[in-house]
């Protein structure tokens, strides 16, 4: 079921009325019912049995920790089955391809053929995110940190949430259970505030990401006849278009979500007002971030081995370069793991995963040289232009690191690159050779005040703390009415959908 | 819970008003079967005696201002480019919910349709204009596979783009014209393209229709029967006919034959009618202005003779008819003053009431340029080198401006459009609307326009020491 579809939004005014028609203690069947019905209607019946059967593999496994927590052996036995099956259940489907194509390409080092051949495996939808919530949840048992919940529903309810399915977030029990389980009642300001939310997430969609999409592909499709700055053109327009295509995704799932008055966390912060790569992912698909800290992050750099590892390499290194050593492992480590959740192919590991990581441990490295150089050069470090460069620079490095996401491939990604300074050609932007990759002047113009109006949005919370939708709210009704009016009527004549597109289709979808 | 209800409601109305009003403006506003549709549904019921359906043959070669100027018929073509049969049919089941015609005249060219589906501007064209009804759906199904129904029942969809391809069509009523006040669906081509004729009188053979359309054709045949209105089938006359079309056509006439329905097939006696393809035709299949009066009239005596159809002329509830009829058979007229390239035949074609021209002098010329003086002398216009604007309406001579004066503006508005006239800093402008038409620099700049037609009939100018009327055409070239 495509949530830019009539068919979706149908689907959800009649789960809103029996929502609120109900009892409030029964609300959360009425949600866990449409859930089942979202999952079925996007997956089939087999698929969906296939994610039950996990959900209640983790809900098992949940108990199971829960009631033997006296012996930690079994629990703690438990609790590495309950994440091996949910991981295997995410590998087996996602990224299997990846390993296939590694024990070939292994056997082929050798001279040996393997009889083994790439499957098209169509996975669960959501399964990325509604897996890394269940495991989420095994380890907040099992910390103690969340309660083993009795009823399997109200576990699949919270797992499998329908606005979740589509792009995330990904969530841990404390921060949506007792809101979902508990019914909410009816409140005006959410419904407007959902509704408001669903259209500023159509807008960044339809009618600016679908404009980057036509760039993007018209670059990306056909790499070896662009050069110069079209390469950047295309590069800066695809993270753009990913922003908007992502972040859309997410608003119009927030704003479904607020209209059942269940808020969910926010996946994006102004991600590029970012001063350096850390931040950024702190502030970009902020619950992958968080999710991977809280569970992968930190439990390894609290694992014995790492302790291990870090007094030997201080033995060996010294106190000062030796300490870093686990840090340096549990970064590349988790950040492999973040590229791998993108997808099994080294264009999604080392795009959206190592490279990263890399950036990272070379700002560590190069910390104390690079301190040393702004004292020498005295370089004011606390104002507007300095900080205006770290986001330039983190800027370019996430225009680098998304344009080998983008490519087919890791090589093609770096051929891009390649391409990129092979020529300098900026009679582009003046002879209008840029209307040559899909979009003419008119849409040209729709696109850029479209970021336009974002960017000022997006300026005027970050200087001024200024929300527009609270800002509108204390606006008297028929402003409030007109501005919504103007950006329905915007996103209705704007939008890219419709007869020969397909916008249906999220980047984040595929995950 | 009051307050909350009103606001829902009160935001609700408003949004579906704008909506619906940029759905106004963005939905296709072609004349071919969709305009055709939307203007049928404004007829007065029981008003359309001679309905006449089919593809562009039927609305380019049927022309509804003969049928009433010479026998007072009332007749709407209601056709869309490239009509398939079963458009044709869905056409005639919506249409006659709504009129009860005497006659039902198919025009079945397209009955040489070999495709199930037209291509997407014709699956347009020939549904987007019905009302939302069942036959609109059904229409629909029939046009396009299944996969593309969606597409087409939410229209918007195809047409929320055209933002970059608005025109002051999209915002006015009628599109901007008079011509389509009362508008009977008859689209008149002025051009002229001469065709070799191929000769098919003596093709003989038959070829199989496409399933779907002989179904539907059959279908259209049983649902006049059915309804009890006379069905009259022609196959409208075009100089690229080919053999095979003709045996298609021999076919369709065979089919006819069985339900006993009249078929004539134009392609067969064409000579007879006087159509001429060097003379007549505006493109390899359709008539221009003089083809289609010929075979309209043949039309339209046959229908008299052969069907009880009343005389309406003189009738006011048929004052529409009348006012198209005007409309078009001007616009006809007027076609030996856009072909006119001789000055004194063009003194006695633009004797007529009916017209504006006006008479821009915009240089002093020589005494001894006799075709300027004989130009402005035969309009009673000073040919004493006087610079100025003259406008001329029958005998009406007025001069508007003189152009060493001070700054003159004067406007003539006609119901969709302004004529404006101005004489400032030593010169003269003559716009219409937003187009400023001056053919030559040194000389006399003419514009005639019709009050019928309320558009631009021509413009000319005579350049000093020039050899005759220079038009666009001849400049450009």
């Amino acid at each position: 079921m495509n949530i830019i579809s009539f068919s979706f939004y149908a689907a959800v005014l009649l789960a809103l009325i029996l929502y609120y028609g109900v009892p409030v203690r029964f609300r959360w069947m009425i949600l866990c019912g449409f859930s089942g019905y979202f999952v079925i209607s996007a997956n089939g019946i087999k698929l969906a049995l296939y994610m039950l059967a996990v959900i209640l593999l983790t809900y098992a496994a949940a108990i199971l920790v829960d009631k033997y927590r006296e012996n930690v052996r079994i629990s703690r036995a438990v609790l590495i089955c309950g994440i091996a099956a949910d991981g295997i259940s995410l590998v087996a489907m996602k990224e299997l391809n990846f390993f296939i194509h590694g024990v070939r390409a292994a056997a082929g080092i050798f001279g040996k053929a393997v009889p083994l051949q790439p499957v098209s495996i169509l996975a669960p939808i959501g399964i990325s995110y509604y897996t890394l919530s269940l495991i989420g949840y095994l380890v907040d048992v099992y910390w103690e940190t969340a309660k083993a919940e009795k009823n399997p529903l109200k576990v699949a309810l919270f797992t499998g949430y329908f606005p979740l399915l589509i792009a995330g977030p990904i969530v841990r029990k404390r921060e949506v259970f007792d809101e979902l389980i508990e019914g909410q009642k009816f409140h005006y300001e959410n419904v407007t505030f959902g509704l408001q939310r669903i259209v500023w997430g159509f807008f960044k969609k339809l009618v600016i990401s679908e404009r980057f999409a036509v760039i993007v592909n018209a670059v990306y499709g056909n790499y070896f006849v662009y050069s110069g700055l079209y390469i950047w053109v295309a590069a800066i327009c695809f993270l753009l278009q990913l922003y908007t295509d992502f972040s859309g995704g997410i608003d119009i799932c927030l704003g479904v979500s607020q209209l059942f008055g269940i808020r969910l966390p926010e996946n994006f912060d102004l991600p590029f007002l970012s001063r350096s790569v850390s931040e950024f992912w702190r502030r970009w698909h902020i619950t992958l971030g968080g999710w991977l800290r809280d569970y992968i992050y930190y439990p390894m750099m609290k694992s014995n081995v790492m302790q291990d590892m870090g007094a030997k390499s201080k033995k060996i290194l010294g106190k000062k370069k030796g300490k870093k050593i686990p840090l340096y492992i549990v970064t590349l480590v988790s950040w492999f793991l973040v590229g791998f959740w993108h997808g099994g192919g080294w264009n999604y590991i080392f795009g959206v995963g190592l490279f990263y990581g890399l950036v990272i441990i070379a700002g560590q490295m190069f910390e104390p040289l690079s301190k040393k150089l702004i004292k020498v050069l005295k370089i004011r470090t606390e104002c507007f232009s300095w900080h205006l460069f770290q986001m330039a620079r983190t800027f370019l490095v996430l225009v680098f690191a998304n344009s080998l996401f983008r490519a087919a491939s890791l090589k093609s990604g770096f051929q891009m690159w390649k391409m990129a300074f092979s020529l300098w050609n900026p009679w582009i932007f003046f002879d209008q050779s840029l209307y040559g990759l899909g979009l003419n002047q008119t849409e040209w113009e729709i696109l850029m005040f479209g970021m336009l109006v974002l960017i000022v949005c997006g300026l005027l919370r970050y200087f001024l703390k200024i929300s527009v939708r609270q800002w509108l709210l204390q606006q008297n009704m028929l402003f409030q009415w007109g501005v919504m009016i103007l950006l329905v009527v915007w996103v209705f004549v704007y939008g890219y959908y419709g007869s020969g597109y397909d916008a249906g289709a999220f980047i984040y979808f595929q995950f | 819970m009051k307050k909350i209800i009103f606001r829902i409601t009160g935001f609700g109305i408003l949004l579906i008003a704008a909506l619906a009003l940029v759905n106004q403006v963005l939905s296709f506003k072609s004349r071919d079967g969709l305009y055709s549709m939307q203007k049928f549904y404004e007829q007065e019921e029981g008003t359309v005696d001679v309905l006449v359906l089919g593809p562009s043959l039927a609305f380019a070669d049927i022309n509804t201002a003969v049928l009433w100027n010479d026998h007072g018929i009332s007749s709407f073509n209601l056709a869309g480019s490239i009509q398939p049969m079963w458009n044709t049919y869905y056409y005639l089941k919506e249409a006659l919910k709504y009129q009860r015609p005497k006659v039902i005249v198919l025009e079945a060219s397209l009955v040489t349709m070999q495709d199930d589906y037209g291509d997407q501007s014709r699956i347009i064209k020939n549904t987007f204009g019905m009302r939302w009804s069942r036959n609109k759906v059904e229409a629909i199904k029939a046009s396009a596979p299944k996969e593309q129904w969606g597409q087409y029942l939410l229209g918007y969809l195809q047409y929320h783009s055209r933002y970059e391809e608005l025109l002051s069509e999209d915002f006015q009523i009628n599109r901007g014209s008079l011509q389509y006040d009362n508008w009977k669906g008859f689209m008149c081509t002025t051009d002229t393209r001469p065709q070799e004729a191929n000769d098919v009188r003596n093709v003989a053979k038959r070829e199989e229709l496409s399933g779907k359309t002989e179904d539907y054709y059959r279908k259209v045949i049983e649902l006049a029967k059915g309804e009890e209105i006379p069905l009259l089938i022609v196959v409208a006359p075009y100089p690229t006919i080919t053999e095979w079309s003709q045996a298609c056509f021999n076919t369709a006439s065979d089919i006819a034959a069985e339900y006993q329905v009249p078929f004539i097939n134009y392609n067969l006696f064409y000579q007879d009618l006087d159509l001429d393809y060097t003379k007549d035709v505006s493109d390899i299949m359709h008539l221009n202005y003089r083809g289609n009066q010929k075979i309209t009239r043949h039309l339209g005596d046959y229908l008299v003779s052969h069907y009880d159809l009343e005389d309406h002329r003189g009738d006011n509830a048929y004052d529409s008819w009348e006012q198209n009829s005007r409309w078009h058979l001007a616009e006809i007229a007027y076609q030996d003053i856009v072909n006119c390239m001789d000055m004194e035949q063009m003194f006695e074609l633009l004797k007529n009431d009916d017209l504006d021209i006006i008479i821009s002098v915009d240089s002093e010329y020589p005494e001894s340029d006799g075709n300027l003086k004989v130009f402005l002398s035969a309009f009673s216009v000073p040919s004493d080198g006087t610079e100025g604007i003259w406008h001329i309406s029958g005998t009406n001579v007025e001069c508007i401006a003189i152009t060493r004066e001070q700054e003159q503006v004067r406007q003539i508005r006609y119901p969709y459009h302004t004529l404006t006239m101005k004489a400032a800093g030593g010169e003269n402008s003559i716009f219409f609307d937003t187009t400023q038409y001056k053919t030559v620099e040194q000389g006399v700049n003419v514009l005639v326009c019709s009050k019928t037609t309320g558009e631009v009939v021509d413009s000319f100018g005579i350049a000093v020491y020039g050899d005759g009327i220079y038009k666009a055409e001849r400049i450009n070239k």
